[in-house]
């Protein structure tokens, strides 16, 4: 029976994520397009961004989908005889595969696209630094939906707020890039080699962990409010 | 009528604070198998509170509720049995109001075990509700529509309503009671509706359970309660006299008239010889005598 429930809630929120991975690619070409029209350029260079707003917009996803998740995760399958226990996991389902999905949709279309050549090593290292920092932003958005659960109403500034700030950084941080592009400037920043990469995934893990801990022991006694 | 009879969905000693305002107090409550209960209280009653607590929605500050003898609280296989379809906020801005009704729909059937697909079909057509719409975009009626579809397919063994009829017209209220009537009839389910149209809803209701003040006032099978309930009215000596010793609720003066409802316990009666008139009362004059405020005109 407990097996069962789990396999419902796996069902949902496995479907959410497929629902939001078709979402994102469609929107990552979509957008790229627009972007390479917007900067008059060919049909050559049409999809060569492709790559890099997919990382953009699963950001944003992982993001929004953890803000608001107390509400759109938790209240509706809970309301509807799910345990807490599985809508957490599902939940942790559903980001792990929308992040599994701009890291691989990242590297496939980098490799459809010939936006850039690169070593094996080379690839290994920036997808770690990629999921080191999907891992900071999806705990991050954690934070923040836990404090709205917990804080109600005043939470929705805090998350308004945080969206707000998280989408003015990324913009000066892509418009700072300029020559480095901004993975090069990431790696500038955060350190190139794969054993600076390494050490960012070791924290990002840990922050998860911890943060992802808090965040179960609030929602375990989580109440639905509709 | 297909369940067994030893399934019940039990409360004992439930109470819950929020912040510092106990909203329960003490509540021990036993919703037993195969029977349509009414559940009604005024606003803030609890009512909402104690269906959320009965269905593991919202944990009890203390007490415990159980489904057959198992714990309710994350259990599977008792929440398996249960179904509380409560209203939808239809201005929540990630709530399931941004959803199409076919796929808020889908989503419950991913759910709940038992769900019925050509139920929940036959009911929108039934309903004239358009799948493809937004919640948030439905009327209030239409909302109360999705639901009560949520509630019927669901075809769990103990099924909760929170106003269910709340902005649905008189031809939909009537529907509603039909449907749930025949599915009693076939099934055999529990339905535990929370209303405040109770006039419309008695003759459903083959138990009334009464909240006030986050208490359970009675619970009680409803025919028997209004049998042993009258309005005695007359002369207000008269009428003293006759309700001396008797559960008197909602003292109505007029100059020297007096008009009273009057709770009989078992095997009491009425004196005679008194020139009072004695009616009977429908349950929502037992309601407002149990529940609404003492006046003096």
């Amino acid at each position: 029976m407990t097996t069962a429930g789990l396999k419902r809630a796996l069902g949902y929120f496995v479907r959410q994520a497929e629902i939001y991975v078709l979402c994102i690619i469609g929107g990552s070409f979509a957008l790229a397009v627009y972007m390479q029209i917007i900067n008059g350029n060919g049909i050559a260079q049409m999809f060569q961004s492709v790559p890099l707003v997919d990382l953009w917009i699963s950001g944003v996803a992982v993001f929004t989908i953890d803000v608001s998740s107390y509400q759109y995760c938790y209240s509706m399958p809970v309301s509807f005889g799910c345990l807490r226990k599985h809508a957490f996991f599902g939940t942790l389902a559903m980001n792990i595969l929308v992040i599994a999905q701009g890291l691989l949709f990242y590297f496939l279309s980098s490799v459809w696209f010939g936006s850039k050549e690169q070593t094996a090593g080379e690839k290994v290292t920036e997808g770690v630094l990629i999921l080191s920092l999907f891992l900071l932003l999806e705990s991050f958005a954690e934070l923040i939906g836990i404090v709205a659960m917990r804080w109600g109403k005043i939470a929705y500034f805090i998350m308004i707020g945080a969206t707000v700030l998280a989408s003015m950084s990324f913009g000066v941080f892509v418009s700072l890039s300029g020559t480095y592009g901004v993975m090069g400037l990431l790696k500038e920043v955060l350190g190139g080699s794969f054993m600076q990469t390494a050490r960012w995934l070791l924290l990002a893990v840990a922050v998860s962990i911890a943060i992802h801990a808090g965040s179960w022991r609030i929602l375990k006694n989580f109440e639905v409010k509709m | 009528m297909e369940q067994e009879e030893t399934m019940s969905l039990k409360c004992e000693n439930i109470v819950k604070i929020y912040q510092k305002k106990e909203v329960l107090k003490n509540i021990d409550l036993e919703i037993e198998h195969g029977k349509i209960y009414g559940l009604i209280g005024r606003n803030g009653a609890g009512k909402t509170t104690l269906l959320s607590i009965l269905t593991a929605q919202n944990p009890a500050t203390r007490g415990s509720v159980t489904y057959d003898g198992m714990p309710v609280w994350e259990n599977q296989q008792a929440l398996d049995h249960l179904c509380f379809s409560r209203e939808i906020n239809a201005v929540s801005p990630f709530g399931q109001n941004t959803m199409r009704v076919k796929e808020y729909l889908r989503i419950a059937s991913v759910f709940y075990p038992k769900w019925d697909k050509q139920m929940a079909k036959r009911l929108t057509k039934l309903f004239h509700l358009d799948v493809q719409k937004r919640i948030a975009k439905l009327s209030k009626g239409m909302m109360s529509m999705v639901t009560v579809i949520v509630a019927l397919a669901s075809k769990a063994d103990i099924t909760m309503l929170d106003e269910p009829v709340a902005g649905l017209d008189v031809v939909a209220r009537e529907q509603f009671y039909r449907l749930v009537v025949d599915e009693y009839a076939k099934t055999g389910r529990t339905f535990v509706i929370s209303t405040h149209i109770i006039e419309e809803a008695a003759d459903v209701f083959e138990e009334v359970v009464i909240l006030k003040d986050g208490m359970v006032l009675c619970k009680e099978n409803t025919q028997e309660l209004l049998e042993r309930s009258m309005h005695v009215s007359g002369n207000a000596h008269d009428v003293d006299a006759v309700c001396e010793g008797l559960c008197v609720y909602h003292e109505k003066k007029m100059g020297r008239s007096k008009g009273v409802t009057v709770v009989l316990e078992k095997g009491q009666s009425l004196p005679k010889g008194y020139d009072v008139t004695v009616q009977p009362v429908s349950l929502q004059d037992l309601f407002l005598a149990f529940c609404g405020e003492e006046e003096a005109i």
